[in-house]
């Protein structure tokens, strides 16, 4: 590295001890083998989320929040603000891009068992990334204060108000009052540009901390499977780089061919816009709850679905400890077979939920 | 006990048994009229709607009369029975109670008490005061046994039932051949824009006869009146023709304001055919070529036109800058503001001045101007952000490949570095 000999590397050097993160930069190396094309999504979910940070930011130089002032502000800034049109749709898609990005990340993990003993903390810290990955896109999807927005956010929160014991509490927490309204823009606002963003950067450098020190996990293979690892920098960083580039484009095209629609204004005495559906990630969830009868063992079906995705989830996250890694079974079919049903039910559910009215 | 103990309940006592020994009180009137032919048994069925009887009056209460006292007995003049009025009577037969505000307020504080009064000046009491025996009187309108409450639907006099009441000595020709009146007004009226609200559409604000009439005092409008019954509904244009040059020319003319141009009773929905020197126009009606009045409508109607063209060409500019996905609402607010303008622009020829057409209409065509900017710079947009992007990935592209390059180049280095320390 030509740049070590230069007189501001040796600037930082001599006082912040920089020669170690080089020297662990230059040996740090990435395993390759046929599933190393997953390792990348990780990546694209950082990169998404830095385009989040970037449009957010400037999109909180024009939004101003409250129930007569979101929606109008939004239209100024599709409208009037030069290239406010781009960034508004680059937030949008790229929220929902960065939620399919780390669930790919997610589910090849998962795949890949690359869980299992010592990222046991990676798992959980990357399963808690996506909830609040999810938890953004539902506390934004709000803030443009439309139609749709409104009576998906009042369904959403009723959802939240079925828990039970906690539901009444949790569902006035989330609204700020008994109905939507704009105080529940306000709280949706705080939560979203500032209580959401702080935990995700602490929960997102702990993620990135934990694979920087365990390095990328690596499947088992056999010695004639194995190849070279490849350097991190500059081989990945810059595969990397080109894949953001891609991504960027993609964005770009999605903005200016399918401009992210603004819609009507919320009108609280309207009624309910026929076929509300929540953000395509929530759409399974929704429509399990749907197609529950209305009693379930003894329970209301509404209840018994919140309770069942509860305990789902809660089993998904502690996965690492019920599949132990065993180095005599580095397969296990049961694994799999978990991973192939949760998938194929959540991509049936959300087309029955897309298809479905 | 004591003595006013023994008193008060012997008193008690009295009073208890002399209300319950008090027979159920008949109506001689009904006992005897409803027995003695059909005519009368229908006058006696009728009366149970009649809502003098639903409040609590009876035969008597207009008829005098003692209806306790058995048989022809209750018909003595001297308990003042009247019997039947004559027509010419009932005016004043029926405002004994009607004109009365202080018997009145019992049953509604807020009723009118001048319908008599009214009726002497109108044009059925002028004649009715002559001797003519056929004009219309109270019960002409209201009905005699079985009068309903204005408020009721099947009530003769209930506004969506006026017209026909009306007709039914108006439209008939022989009764009316005396008078020298036209017969066709409900026709006329029922193919009018407020007949087919009233009638059709059951508008409950459309105008009945008597809306513009007048109900008890009812008379024709007098040529100079016409306005002042119009402006009630129709204010602005009717502001604008009073101070138009065509009041005081038409007062000379003999013409009868609105009507002249909208007709009497047939008043149809009003099109912009009407206006300018052109076929259908009524304006031609009184202006000759050449003259100020001329010059004038073939203006007015010439800058409704333009401003009807700018909002078709304005609202298909905006639809086509739509139909690429573009938000236009700006420009939906100013074609919303040329079509208001529009309607801004059809009251103001009322005005008959073509300089205030062009005033109003100005703010229609400054809208659409304001319309045609948006669609055109939205269209421009459009086409710009596709230039746009695909200059943007041209650029992209150009430094994914160059990345690409430079990690293919990195690379055959690397593999070059470890054949070389293979070898060595």
């Amino acid at each position: 590295m030509n740049s070590q000999n230069g007189r501001l590397y040796r600037w930082f050097s001599e006082r912040y001890g920089v020669t170690k993160v080089v020297e662990f930069l230059r040996h740090k190396t990435v395993p390759v083998h046929r599933g190393s094309v997953w390792y990348y999504f990780g990546g694209v979910s950082l990169f998404l989320f830095i385009v989040q940070v970037l449009s957010g930011i400037l999109l909180l130089l024009y939004y101003r929040v409250g129930a007569e002032s979101s929606y109008e502000s939004v239209q100024y800034i599709i409208t009037k603000v030069p290239f406010g049109w781009l960034i508004r749709s680059i937030h949008s898609w790229g929220a929902n891009l960065m939620v399919l990005a780390a669930m790919i990340h997610m589910f090849s993990v998962f795949f890949e068992r690359a869980y299992v003993k010592p990222r046991e903390l990676t798992w959980v810290t990357g399963f808690f990334l996506l909830a609040l990955a999810m938890a953004f896109g539902f506390s934004g999807y709000l803030l443009p204060w439309n139609k749709l927005a409104f009576f998906a956010t009042k369904v959403g929160t009723d959802i939240a108000g079925a828990i039970p014991w906690a539901g009444d509490f949790l569902l006035r927490l989330l609204r700020g009052s008994e109905d939507v309204t704009g105080a529940t823009l306000s709280r949706f606002f705080g939560l979203h540009a500032a209580i959401l963003p702080a935990l995700f950067t602490v929960i997102l450098a702990i993620h990135l901390m934990f694979v920087q020190v365990q390095g990328m996990s690596e499947p088992h293979l056999s010695p004639a499977q194995k190849k070279p690892p490849m350097p991190f920098f500059p081989n990945f960083v810059l595969r990397d780089m080109l894949l953001w580039l891609l991504v960027l484009n993609l964005l770009a095209l999605l903005a200016v061919f399918l401009p992210w629609e603004l819609g009507e204004k919320a009108d609280p005495f309207a009624a309910a816009p026929a076929g509300i559906k929540p953000e395509w990630y929530f759409l399974g969830a929704f429509q399990m709850l749907k197609l529950l009868p209305a009693h379930l063992l003894g329970i209301e079906g509404e209840l018994f679905g919140i309770l069942g995705i509860s305990l789902g989830l809660v089993l998904w996250v502690l996965f690492p400890w019920w599949d132990r890694w065993d180095p005599a079974r580095p397969r296990k079919l049961w694994v799999k077979s978990v991973g192939i049903l949760v998938v194929a039910g959540f991509l049936t559910l959300t087309i029955m939920g897309w298809v479905m009215q | 006990m004591r003595l006013s103990t023994w008193i008060l309940t012997a008193a008690l006592l009295f009073a208890f048994h002399s209300a319950s020994a008090v027979p159920p009180k008949t109506d001689s009137c009904i006992k005897c009229h409803a027995g003695l032919d059909k005519k009368n048994a229908a006058i006696v069925a009728a009366c149970e709607q009649d809502i003098h009887f639903q409040r609590g009056l009876s035969c008597a209460d207009c008829h005098g009369g003692d209806p306790s006292k058995p048989d022809e007995d209750a018909m003595d003049p001297d308990l003042g029975f009247t019997g039947t009025p004559k027509r010419a009577e009932i005016p004043h037969f029926c405002s004994k109670c009607h004109s009365n505000p202080n018997y009145m307020r019992h049953f509604n504080p807020r009723i009118n008490v001048d319908q008599e009064e009214k009726y002497a000046t109108s044009h059925h009491g002028k004649l009715l005061a002559k001797g003519d025996p056929k004009v219309a009187m109270c019960t002409s309108c209201h009905g005699v046994h079985g009068i309903l409450a204005v408020e009721s639907t099947e009530s003769p006099v209930h506004k969506s039932n006026i017209p026909a009441t009306c007709n039914r000595c108006h439209g008939d020709k022989s009764y009316m051949a005396s008078y020298g009146i036209p017969t066709n007004q409900y026709e006329e009226f029922s193919q009018s824009v407020h007949g087919v609200a009233l009638l059709q559409k059951r508008t409950k604000g459309a105008p009945a006869c008597n809306d513009c009439h007048g109900n008890h005092g009812a008379s024709p409008p007098g040529v100079d009146d016409v306005a002042a019954v119009c402006i009630l509904c129709h204010s602005f244009n009717g502001e604008l023709f009073n101070k138009s040059p065509h009041k005081a020319a038409f007062a000379k003319a003999g013409f009868s304001q609105c009507a002249q141009c909208h007709n009497h009773h047939k008043i149809v929905h009003p099109t912009d055919e009407m206006l300018g020197v052109g076929k259908g126009a009524v304006c031609v009606e009184c202006h000759a070529a050449g003259e100020q009045g001329y010059i004038a409508a073939a203006r007015i109607k010439t800058l409704l036109d333009s401003l009807k063209v700018e909002q078709v060409d304005a609202t298909s500019m905006l639809a086509e800058a739509k139909a690429l996905d573009m938000d236009v609402v700006e420009g939906e607010t100013a074609v919303e503001e040329i079509r208001e303008n529009l309607i801004a622009s059809r009251t103001a020829i009322h005005a008959f001045s073509d300089e205030h057409m062009a005033e109003v209409c100005q703010k229609g065509f400054d809208a659409a101007s304001r319309a045609d900017s948006i669609a055109k710079a939205a269209i421009f947009e459009f086409k710009f952000r596709r230039v746009g992007f695909g200059v943007a990935t041209l650029i992209l592209t150009g430094l994914a490949l160059l990345l690409w390059l430079k990690i293919r180049q990195i690379e055959k280095r690397q593999r070059a570095a470890r054949s070389k320390e293979k070898r060595n």
